[in-house]
Formats: structure tokens, sequence, C-alpha cells
């Protein structure tokens, strides 16, 4: 366009030349001098004029509504108590409580209601005598141990004092119950895996 | 107008207070409200006594774990310490797929549950705790795995439903 010397060219009219015989859409766009100010390609930029103002306004209006919108939806969340989940294991499933079904028991002998008797009573003494021994132990314990401290404070005051403070390492405390058999040696388990498909509450 | 709302009383007169029926009703309770699921603060203890502690028993048998978790309950009411909460923990459900002897498919063998009762304690002095443990350990039954911890915000946390969304907006405006 125009009367152009060949010393003359400005650079990015030689750019726009190199690419036009490839005008395809551009993804880096051609920074070729200082004369293309911006990115937007040859002899297109931004309208410098009032109205990209208003978009700006109107944008940080948005903006703020969406915040403020947000920040009245969280606190609405928040309002709401956490809840705790649900025990399935307090919660009687329906199938149990539909059915109309009534179990009929036989009528007993008076010998075998007279064994039950007997069998409750000898029970009932067995457990009492185990509670006894229970108690007893926990006072035994306790007894010693009182006696000891006594008699450390007589040695030393200061291992006493020692003592009496609680145990950092005692918590976590951690044991598995005792098993009817012990493990068996050389026991090869089959393959398979374990899945976990507890159902999880969302409030 | 303005004169159909006033209530005339003539305090000299016999007929004073003739409408009067409320103190005639039985007494309202006031309605329950919900109470809100708070956490209860946790005490650390002095140097002599331990603070909230957790004892935590869990098992696949649902009644051993229980009666287990009544009688330690019984046991520290008994003892004099003090039992601030006895709760139970959600059940978990497992689901067990074995590999078939031949052939690639997995089968599905066994679905079982574990359950978990808390029993937390608080102010237990330090010269009895072992003691307490000492007890506890010897009636252990079974198949029940015992574990004392102390009691932690985590362990509240994890008894309550997850909230996904009030997570979502709080990452979001962060």
């Amino acid at each position: 366009a125009g009367s152009m010397t060949p010393e003359s060219v400005p650079p990015h009219a030689l750019c726009c030349f190199s690419s036009c015989s490839s005008w395809l859409p551009q993804r880096v766009p051609l920074r070729g001098s200082q004369w293309q100010s911006s990115l937007l390609g040859f002899r297109t930029s931004l309208p410098v004029r009032a109205q990209p103002k208003k978009k700006k306004k109107v944008d940080v209006k948005k903006e703020q509504a969406q915040k403020e919108r947000m920040k009245k939806k969280l606190k609405k969340l928040e309002k709401a108590a956490p809840e705790l989940i649900p025990i399935e294991d307090f919660i009687t499933p329906l199938k149990y409580t539909e059915s109309n079904r009534v179990r009929s028991l036989p009528a007993l002998s008076p010998e075998e209601s007279e064994r039950r008797v007997l069998l409750l009573k000898k029970w009932c003494l067995f457990k009492q005598k185990q509670d006894e021994a229970e108690k007893k132990a926990i006072k035994a314990l306790v007894e010693s141990q009182q006696e000891a401290l006594r008699e450390l404070q007589l040695e030393s005051e200061e291992l006493y004092q020692a003592a009496i403070l609680r145990d950092e390492g005692l918590f976590p405390f951690e044991r598995e119950g005792p098993t009817y058999t012990p493990p068996l040696p050389g026991y090869d388990p089959p393959e398979g895996k374990c899945i976990d498909i507890t159902k999880v509450y969302t409030q | 107008g303005a004169l159909l709302g006033c209530h005339r009383s003539y305090r000299s007169r016999p007929t004073h207070g003739i409408g009067r029926f409320k103190y005639l009703l039985p007494k309202e309770v006031p309605k329950r409200r919900k109470e809100k699921v708070q956490m209860k603060e946790i005490s650390a203890g002095t140097e002599y006594q331990y603070g909230d502690i957790n004892i935590q028993m869990t098992s696949y048998d649902l009644c051993l774990v229980e009666h287990f978790a009544q009688y330690v309950h019984r046991l520290c009411n008994r003892l004099c310490i003090r039992v601030t909460e006895s709760y139970a923990m959600p059940t978990k459900t497992n689901e067990v797929l074995l590999l078939e002897e031949r052939g690639s498919k997995m089968q599905l063998d066994a679905v079982f549950t574990t359950h978990q009762r808390v029993v937390q304690i608080r102010g237990l002095s330090s010269t009895f705790a072992p003691i307490l443990l000492e007890i506890i350990q010897s009636s252990q039954p079974e198949g029940v795995h015992l574990l004392m911890k102390q009691h932690t915000e985590a362990d509240f946390k994890s008894r309550l439903k997850s909230r996904p969304e009030l997570e979502e907006l709080l990452a979001e405006m962060s």
C-alpha cells in the first residue's frame, strides 16, 4: 500500500507479508516490533474509548454480587448445626417390625422349670463370687500400691514426687483380645480383597 | 378507633378480673428445642491426673462389644471415675471378595460389620491408671480390640456427617 522504497519498508509490514501466504489463525501472536503495541495482531488494537470502562464497572459489580451471594450461602450452611452420623446398630431393620409372626413356645414341665431355676441360682452365685474376687483384687492392688508409695516417701521425697506424676507413655494403649486358638503356623490365606462399603452420610 | 383495644379493669369493683382464666389452665412445659451437637471442652488434665481419655472397644461381634462397654462403664461408676460420655461409633461394613481357585473371577464370600463403642473418662489419677488398665485387660473378652487414647477434636469430628458443600464453598472463598 502506498509507495514504499525498499530501504524504508517498516518491519511490521514485512511480518504482514510473511504471514499473508498462510493466513491461518496464529496461536502465538506475532510481536514483531515495538510499533506493534497490542497482542491482537496487525492493525487491530483495543478501542481506547470510554466504552470498556463501563464494562469493567459492570464486571466488578457482578463479581461483588457473586461474592455476597456466596457469603450468604456460606452463612446459611454454617448456621445449620452439624449432625451426628446415625448408628446402624440402633436402628431395627423394617423387615423385623412389619411381619406379625408370633413364636409359640411349648409349655415347660415342672421338672424343666425347676432345673432352670436352680441353674439360674447357680449362675448368680458364680457371678457373685467372680465379682467379689474382682473387688478383692482391686482392693489388694490399691493397698499394695499405697503401701509402696508410703515406703517410697519415707525413703526419699524426690522419688515419691516423680512416682506420683502421670506417665505420658501409658497412652495410647492398644491390646488385642485373647483368641480361642493360637495362630496356625504356615497358614496360607486365600487371595482376595476387602472392600469397605460403609454408607457415607453427607449433610 | 383507639378505644377498641383498651381493657378497662375497675380494680375497686367486685367484678375485677372476672375474665381471668389462664391461671386455671395446666402449666405449659416449654417445648424442648433440639440440642445442638457441640463439642465439649477437652480437658488436658493436671500433672497428677489424666485429661479426657477414650476407651475404644472394637469387634465384629455386636453383643460382645456392647456388653463389654456396659461392663467398663459400670466398673468406672463403681470406682468413682467420672464418665463424661459413652457412645457408639458408626458401624463399618466390609465386603470380602475371594479369588476363585480356578479362574480369575472374584467371588463374594462374606459381608461383615465392625462395631465400636467408646467410653470417655475424665480425671483418672496417675496412680490408679495402671490398676484400671490391669482390671480391664483381665476381663477383656476374645475378639474385642481395646484401645485407650487421649480424646482429640479429630475424634469428635469423625462422628459428624461430612459437609462437602460447605467445604467446597470454603475452598472457593479462600
